[in-house]
């Protein structure tokens, strides 16, 4: 005989404990490894989605505003290990729904000029219709930027295709630039037909490099050909155009910086030139600096001969040119300006310099002037014979040349404040352009994606937090058999003690029949946990989808870490059951019976709890309302609730004096057995706070009136694929638009976007470039959007125009509250580090933050700001309308024809916030799944106390029958102590939960009070109809012992 | 005139084989009030069980019992009330329950029927206590008394609600032949000083010495 085989026999003799213990060191094992093997699968999940998004990509060269030259491809550096892409946006419609794709125009898998693949994710979108031609819709782009004046009236073209196959994941279908989990819609078209579509023939946009690549490599391969400048030497000078018509400021500047004696020209569109009621309509003018080698004084200009004779005009004579201008939106202005005539030239000497005019697509191509197709508002009435004529034989030959100062600033857009500059060297310098002052960006995703997935939304640790309640409940579990059990076993502990053994020895042989127990537990804690990953990779793939926006979730069983989480949980357990072994052999010693003085520490404790409890909720109602407070106070209330409890039974238990009351009994009973109550008290109760706490926290069926500081006051929300380059706002730009029909008074909040990743919770990466939007913020300040927390104590007025303005060259920004502490996981004040259009690095400081809003995803600044970064961002993509509810349909309708061209998707505000409430509903879900599963734990370890407690009592149960309690009565006592700390439970789980959410609670619709209340009365009812059964059990089985 | 009135009574059980055993086969008896009877007996012989049924906790299957010429054998007889009020029990493993004091468990029997005991309960629970020498372990938990004091707190409990007949159960089997004594004693003045009817079961000759009257079962039969 030795001691382990008498553990044998102790084990299978108490087996009814052990069997708990098991089951509850399992629970905490299997919690734990599941937990953190759930972070770790959402992690690799996404890190294979980097894999899938960019193949064996190292590095991206993207252009984000223009075209390169495909001949780049052919430079040594990547000629083997590039693939040249033309990435548009698109959007395929289907019946009513626009479906807006990513459009990859490539070469290298033959794909024929009139056939499409699409990756599976839009396989699956199309299908239900069974669609074999897929109409593509494209932006019209051309070479020339469609935000510019000079441009065709056509936005966009589209492409009829037959489908021909599904790219899958593994060949790259899933290709993305964006770090969000959500899989694109993809289409693959042949490239040059797609260049052929866009009229952008041998260029690309991207470049996917399978090598690394240095910046000092790329500026290797670069050079300005590449971004489309065009060097010609003429006679005397040489001369650098761009094919998108316009040169950038920057490359103007570096141009003027390295060379001498430059030449500045831009070429435009006149309405009229003018001179004492004679007047040319519709003209090419040409700004330059000099003309023929002579600087031009900023009020002069020179004619030809042939306009000095229609409008009668001598040298001195003063002349009107007038013209369109635009900054925004193509909102246009009519400026005239007036110039002295300083010479009148021969036209043939202005027809000979061939290239005085820019080529502009539609304006300079056509054969007659009735035939320019443009979006400006020419009158065709005033074009006469004469100007035909013209036209026929000399085109687009200037009709006159004036000062370039004169006018550049007026004529100067986004796009550049040049057509053409002249050097007088012959080899110009160009050898400070870089491919930054292009736009030309590198990317190496592979890292930004890995990042954005390593340290993405941390599933481990929202389980591990919401495991912490199943955790506490299966200590609860696997200490109440423990103390029964040694309960059962006193008289075998007072036997050992006195054969001499000592204490030490007696906890050493308890322990070596509980330690194995666990060890065993635990293992098989390891396998069930491996199951719930499973389990709760399922849901996040289907039943949960709302959090994640995703399926193919994998499971990954990552060895480190499950044997991280079994030791953990193995320690918590044999680290708990023996603090509790040694604690109660301990008490063993003692005198039992109710003790004074600790009467008077309780209420001390109780006095402080309370105190720190109304301290936390002050803070939190008046000044924080942060979430881990609330959790903390939630917390607190229930600490301290339990030590009214326990000062409660102390101090009603404490012995009779001059009367007893039938009370008197029940608290005394409970105050015998207090520690099993305490224990099951607080998993219930916990178990209730969770299930509450998150359940009135859901959003869900929230009433639209709450919605408004979540909409401003905006009905709808409408995104396009196509950008918008004309003004909602004034009548012109709604002409145009084909929205006339708008109720006039529509107010409508055009935006520009500036495309990066989404910051809302729908994304599950880590985002460290959010989307931005620049956008009116005095339409912000006057709407109903509130500001949470902003950096500058102001109030709103104030505030906004702070929003306004540059603090040197940072820039603020506002976001939305939940986007800055779980999309970026910043704070307020933070920093953002974006790159601008000319490759400068730009400062954004978020400055504000916004209460849940439609904003969610992105952040905001000022639009002018916008502009000043992103100047080549002139259409807008994003737009609000505040419509009066009742005209809300009909304007969706509306819009949705009038802007189908567009690819616009309409969607009412509510709608949108309802789909990221529902984001956080399903993550609040799951909270209250796991909450349940705690309460669960603790219902079970009431059920376990319950009957333990009751078969124990028999004897008692028959004892007071001798002394002649009746039946019923005893019933009464038995069911009146069984229910005290069940219904205390719920009582402190439900008002500790409803202060806790204090804040927030106005939120909960009278359906979740609904829901409450039933919770609350489905609980009562179990508690009551069990504890009446049992007890009514019990005394009947007592009634068989009687005697 | 006689408190109890046995007759002809009859009790079986069966066994774990499912056989009858015929325990009580046609018990007869009369004890008068302020009688004190002992009853002796082999192991096994029945006398809990008579003793059972005299406190009303086991019905006879047979027979009669008048107790204060009240019949307890027939329906409608609240048992509870009869032992509440009429009846006290001591037993060998004197049953204190651990929760409460030793006042409060005197007292328990007060609260069978009422909410909260009155003030001339706790005096009389407190004279018990005098009276059976014990009172300074009024406000002690039962865990903290001896075998002889426990015993005495049993007693006073018994006699708590001055019952008319007080039921022992071999209440000094645990006991030092001292202590035991001591307790036969204590019982016999009570029975002297308060003329309650005690019957008592006992192997000890020497307890038994102090009743009126010794009867001994013997296959289920009185002697
Ligand atoms: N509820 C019962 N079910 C079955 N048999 C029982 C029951 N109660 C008593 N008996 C049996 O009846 C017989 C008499 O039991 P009882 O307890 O009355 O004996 P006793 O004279 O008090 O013995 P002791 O001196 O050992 O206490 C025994 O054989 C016992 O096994
Ligand atoms: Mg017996």
């Amino acid at each position: 005989m030795n001691i382990k085989n008498l553990a044998r026999k102790n084990i299978s003799f108490y087996i009814r404990y052990y069997k708990l213990i098991a089951v509850a060191s399992l629970i905490t094992v299997a919690v734990i490894v599941g937990s953190l093997v759930v972070g770790d699968s959402v992690r690799m999940t996404l890190v294979r989605q980097v894999e899938e998004r960019f193949g064996d990509t190292e590095i991206v060269i993207f252009s984000r505003n223009s075209f390169m030259s495909s001949n780049l491809l052919k430079t040594s550096l990547l000629k083997e290990s590039a693939r040249g892409i033309l990435l548009t946006n698109g959007f395929v419609s289907q019946g009513q729904k626009l479906i807006p794709v990513f459009v990859w125009g490539v070469d290298d898998m033959s794909i024929s000029k009139d056939s499409v693949m699409m990756n599976s994710a839009l396989a699956d979108e199309l299908k239900q219709e069974g669609t074999a031609d897929i109409v593509l819709r494209l932006p019209a782009k051309g070479l020339v930027p469609s935000g510019s004046l000079f441009v065709t009236e056509n936005y966009t073209t589209s492409l009829r295709l037959s489908s021909c196959g599904v790219v899958d994941a593994k060949s790259g279908g899933n290709i993305s630039m964006k770090n969000e989990q959500i899989i694109p819609f993809n289409i693959f078209v042949n490239r040059d037909k797609l260049a052929e579509v866009l009229e952008v023939e041998g260029k690309i946009n991207l470049i996917l490099n399978n090598k690394p690549l240095s910046d000092a490599d790329l500026a290797k391969v670069w050079d300005y050909t590449s971004s489309g400048l065009k060097v010609d030497r003429k006679n005397g000078y040489t001369e650098i155009t761009s094919d998108r018509v316009f040169l950038q400021e920057e490359v103007v500047e570096t141009i003027r910086l390295n060379n001498r004696e430059t030449n500045r020209m831009f070429s435009y569109f006149a309405n009229s030139i003018e001179l004492d009621g004679a007047s040319i309509p519709y003209s090419f003018v040409t700004a330059t600096d000099r003309y023929n080698g002579d600087l031009l004084k900023k009020n002069e200009i020179i004619l030809s001969d042939y306009s000095a004779r229609r409008l009668h005009a001598r040298v001195g004579d003063t002349i009107k040119v007038s013209y369109f201008t635009s900054k925004e939106l193509k909102i246009l202005h009519t400026d005239t300006i007036q110039f002295q005539v300083r010479q009148i030239v021969p036209l043939a000497q202005l027809r000979q310099d061939s290239t005085l005019s820019a080529e502009f697509p539609g304006l300079s191509d056509v054969e007659r002037c009735t035939d320019w197709d443009s979006d400006l508002p020419i009158n065709m009435d005033l074009i006469t014979d004469e100007d035909e004529d013209y036209w026929k034989l000399y085109r687009s030959t200037p009709k006159a040349i004036i000062a370039y100062d004169a006018v550049a600033k007026e004529w100067g857009n986004a796009y550049g404040n040049a057509t053409a500059v002249r050097v007088a060297n012959a080899e110009p310098d160009l050898s400070e352009l870089t491919p930054a002052i292009f736009s030309i960006q590198l990317i190496s995703p592979r890292e930004a994606g890995l990042d954005a997935a390593k340290n993405g939304v941390d599933f481990s640790g929202l389980f591990l937090a919401l495991a912490f309640f199943i955790i506490v409940s299966a200590m609860m579990l696997m200490l109440i058999p423990l103390t029964e059990m040694l309960y059962q076993r006193r008289h075998e502990i007072e036997l050992l003690q006195s054969l001499g053994y000592t204490r030490k020895r007696i906890v050493k042989i308890l322990w070596i029949e509980l330690a194995p127990v666990v060890l065993v537990a635990s293992v098989a804690g390891v396998l069930v946990g491996l199951l719930y990953t499973s389990l709760v990779m399922w849901m996040l793939g289907n039943v949960w989808i709302g959090a994640t926006q995703t399926g193919g979730f994998i499971v990954y069983p990552d060895l480190i870490t499950i044997l991280i989480g079994f030791f953990a949980g193995i320690t918590l357990s044999l680290v708990l059951l023996r603090l509790m072994l040694v604690k109660m052999m301990k008490e063993k010693q003692k005198v039992s019976g109710r003790k004074k003085g600790s009467i008077r520490t309780k209420r001390v404790l109780l006095i402080l709890s309370g105190v720190l409890a109304i301290g936390m909720i002050g803070i939190n109602v008046f000044f924080l309302h942060s979430v881990t407070l609330f959790v903390t106070t939630g917390v607190v209330l229930i600490g301290m609730a339990a030590l009214w409890g326990d000062f409660l039974i102390t101090r009603n238990a404490s012995a009779a004096k001059d009367n007893f009351h039938v009370s008197s009994l029940t608290w005394s009973t409970l105050y015998a057995g207090k520690k099993q109550a305490m224990l099951s008290f607080l998993a219930l109760a916990t178990g209730v706070f969770i299930v509450f706490s998150v359940g009135l926290n859901r959003k869900g069926f929230a009433d639209s009136s709450q919605l408004r500081t979540g909409t401003g006051g905006y009905a709808l929300w409408c995104e396009s694929s196509v950008p918008i380059y004309h003004s909602m706002a004034t009548q012109a730009g709604r002409e145009k638009l084909s929205l006339t029909d708008l109720p006039p008074d529509t107010e409508i909040l055009q935006c520009l976007r500036y495309s990066a990743d989404d910051a809302s919770c729908l994304n599950l990466n880590k985002v460290k470039n959010s989307t931005v939007l620049g956008i009116d913020m005095n339409a912000l300040s006057a709407s109903d959007f509130q500001i949470e927390q902003s950096l500058y104590p102001l109030e709103r007025k104030a505030f906004f125009e702070q929003m306004k303005a540059r603090n040197d060259s940072v820039y603020p920004a506002l976001v939305d509250a939940t986007v800055l502490t779980w999309g970026l996981r910043l704070n307020l004040g933070d920093t953002l580090w974006y790159e601008g259009d000319k490759g400068q690095r730009v400062a954004i400081q978020l400055a504000g933050t916004l209460s849940n809003s439609i904003f969610q995803g992105n952040i905001l600044i000022d639009q002018a700001l916008f502009r000043e970064i992103w100047e080549e961002t002139t259409g807008s993509e994003v737009f609000l309308l505040k419509v009066d509810e009742a005209e809300k349909e009909e304007v969706k309708s509306l819009l949705s024809q009038a802007l189908n061209e567009y690819g616009v998707r309409i969607l009412t505000t509510n709608d949108r916030l309802r789909q990221f409430n529902t984001v956080t509903d399903t993550y609040l879900t799951i909270f209250m799944t796991l909450g349940c599963l705690g309460l669960l734990l603790g219902i079970m370890g009431f059920v376990i106390v319950i009957r333990k407690n009751l078969s124990m009592r028999m004897r008692e149960i028959n004892m007071y029958r001798t002394l002649g309690f009746t039946d019923k009565r005893i019933e009464m006592l038995l069911y009146k102590e069984n229910l005290l700390v069940p219904l205390y439970a719920l009582a402190t789980g439900f008002i500790s939960a409803l202060i806790g959410v204090s804040s927030t609670f106005t939120n909960a619709g009278i359906w979740i009070w609904l829901l409450a209340l039933i919770f609350i009365i489905v609980f009562m009812v179990f508690v009551l109809v069990f504890v009446k059964i049992s007890v009514k059990e019990e005394i009947e089985k007592s009634k068989r012992l009687f005697v | 005139m006689s408190l109890i009135k046995l007759s002809n009574v009859k009790k079986s059980f069966r066994d774990g084989e499912n056989q009858l055993n015929n325990v009580l086969r046609g018990i007869n008896m009369e004890i008068g009030k302020g009688e004190f009877v002992a009853i002796k007996g082999a192991s096994g012989s029945g006398k809990t069980t008579l003793l059972s049924i005299l406190g009303t906790l086991l019905q006879p299957d047979g027979g009669s019992y008048l107790l204060d010429d009240t019949e307890m054998t027939t329906a409608g007889v609240d048992h509870s009330m009869v032992r509440n009020k009429q009846l006290g029990f001591v037993f060998q493993d004197h049953r204190l329950m651990p929760q409460y004091t030793v006042l409060e468990n005197i007292l328990l029997p007060a609260l069978a029927y009422a909410s909260r005991t009155g003030k001339e309960e706790t005096e009389y629970a407190l004279k018990l206590l005098e009276l059976t020498n014990i009172s300074g372990v009024a406000h002690q938990y039962p865990s903290t008394l001896s075998g002889g004091e426990a015993s005495r707190v049993a007693v006073c409990r018994a006699l708590i609600m001055k019952p008319k007949l007080l039921l022992a159960d071999e209440p000094t089997g645990q006991l030092d032949a001292d202590n035991a004594w001591n307790i036969a004693s204590l019982l016999s003045e009570i029975n002297q000083n308060l003329q309650t009817t005690i019957v008592m079961v006992t192997h000890s000759e020497e307890t038994s010495s102090v009743a009126h009257r010794i009867l001994t079962l013997k296959e289920g039969i009185l002697r």
